[in-house]
């Protein structure tokens, strides 16, 4: 699909420091970052905004990151949404944790040293405080590929990629010229498939 | 979303989801050559719950492509079907006939992690 290689060229521009490109890859992901948010989110009493903090603070690292160069590796769409939600995964689990730390502190923070005290939670902490490596955002995209691999169908395939770029179900019907139906049953199909391969 | 028009798709399994898929896709490729399709001749040797799955999607766009070349679908045009539920059909033909889900319009992100949301 085109945006493909447009989401490739984007990130080489804004490996070259190209600003607008940054300003392409917001326009085309923020919405969807807000939503991925909010679910991260969900059961966690929050204000509207929260998510939308969530995302920001998601970009932000993320072209933080691109600046200091700490994802060489990145180079396509599939390496980029693996990376970008990684970040909303981790951000939204530091907003749970502090909304957790707020009601039992009245704001001040609760640190635990390590997980010698035999509470998992304070290694989970650790994990969830440091931003994602080459290696991890690497391992996320290998992950997307083996997802999309599952679906042994070009047509499946292609459904997944446009809906993840956040075109409507009527969108991709005009493009695969084909019944707005026809979509909704392969995105379920699509969605049976990877529920089964990602297990309970 | 109409309540009785949500996809079952627990119901199905895989397998039977894939094939339900693929004859689909027939049918669908049949109606685009110009030629309008018989459901029965799609639905085969299927038996349950692959049959009532398979007659389900086969009749949705059936009431698509017919609107589409101006026709204006009615409940009797599916009465030699009578294991189909009466509010089930009305409300497919209703939903078709109304235009796009509003609710697929929707930029989502996703479920998971890595998974979209569909």
């Amino acid at each position: 699909m085109s945006s493909h290689g447009s989401v490739t060229r984007c990130l080489g521009r804004l490996q070259a420091g190209d600003s607008a490109a940054a300003q392409q890859l917001w326009q085309r992901y923020f919405a969807r970052l807000v939503e991925l948010a909010r679910r991260k989110l969900r059961g966690s009493p929050r204000r509207a905004a929260d998510e939308e903090d969530v995302a920001l603070s998601a970009f932000d690292s993320f072209f933080r990151g691109m600046e200091q160069g700490r994802f060489p590796r990145l180079c396509d769409r599939d390496g980029l949404w693996g990376l970008l939600a990684t970040l909303i995964a981790r951000k939204a689990a530091h907003q749970r944790r502090d909304e957790r730390r707020l009601k039992r502190g009245g704001g001040a923070a609760v640190v635990r040293a390590s997980s010698s005290d035999g509470d998992d939670g304070a290694l989970l902490d650790q994990l969830l405080s440091r931003e994602p490596t080459p290696e991890l955002a690497a391992e996320v995209a290998e992950e997307y590929r083996r997802l999309l691999r599952s679906l042994d169908d070009r047509v499946l395939e292609a459904v997944a990629l446009a809906r993840m770029d956040g075109y409507s179900v009527e969108e991709i019907a005009q493009q695969l010229h084909c019944s707005p139906r026809s979509i909704k049953r392969k995105l379920n199909l699509i969605r049976g498939i990877w529920e089964r391969e990602l297990g309970p | 979303v109409i309540e009785s028009l949500k996809p079952q798709r627990d119901s199905l399994p895989l397998t039977l989801a894939r094939r339900v898929d693929r004859i689909c896709d027939q049918f669908e490729a049949a109606w685009q050559s110009g030629t309008p399709p018989r459901i029965e001749d799609f639905l085969g040797q299927a038996v349950d719950p692959e049959r009532t799955a398979l007659l389900r999607e086969l009749i949705f766009l059936d009431i698509d492509y017919r609107c589409r070349r101006g026709d204006s679908p009615r409940p009797e045009s599916y009465a030699r079907f009578a294991e189909l539920d009466a509010a089930w059909l009305a409300d497919a033909i209703a939903s078709e006939q109304a235009g796009p889900d509003p609710a697929a319009t929707i930029v989502h992100g996703t479920t998971d992690t890595i998974v979209p949301d569909m």
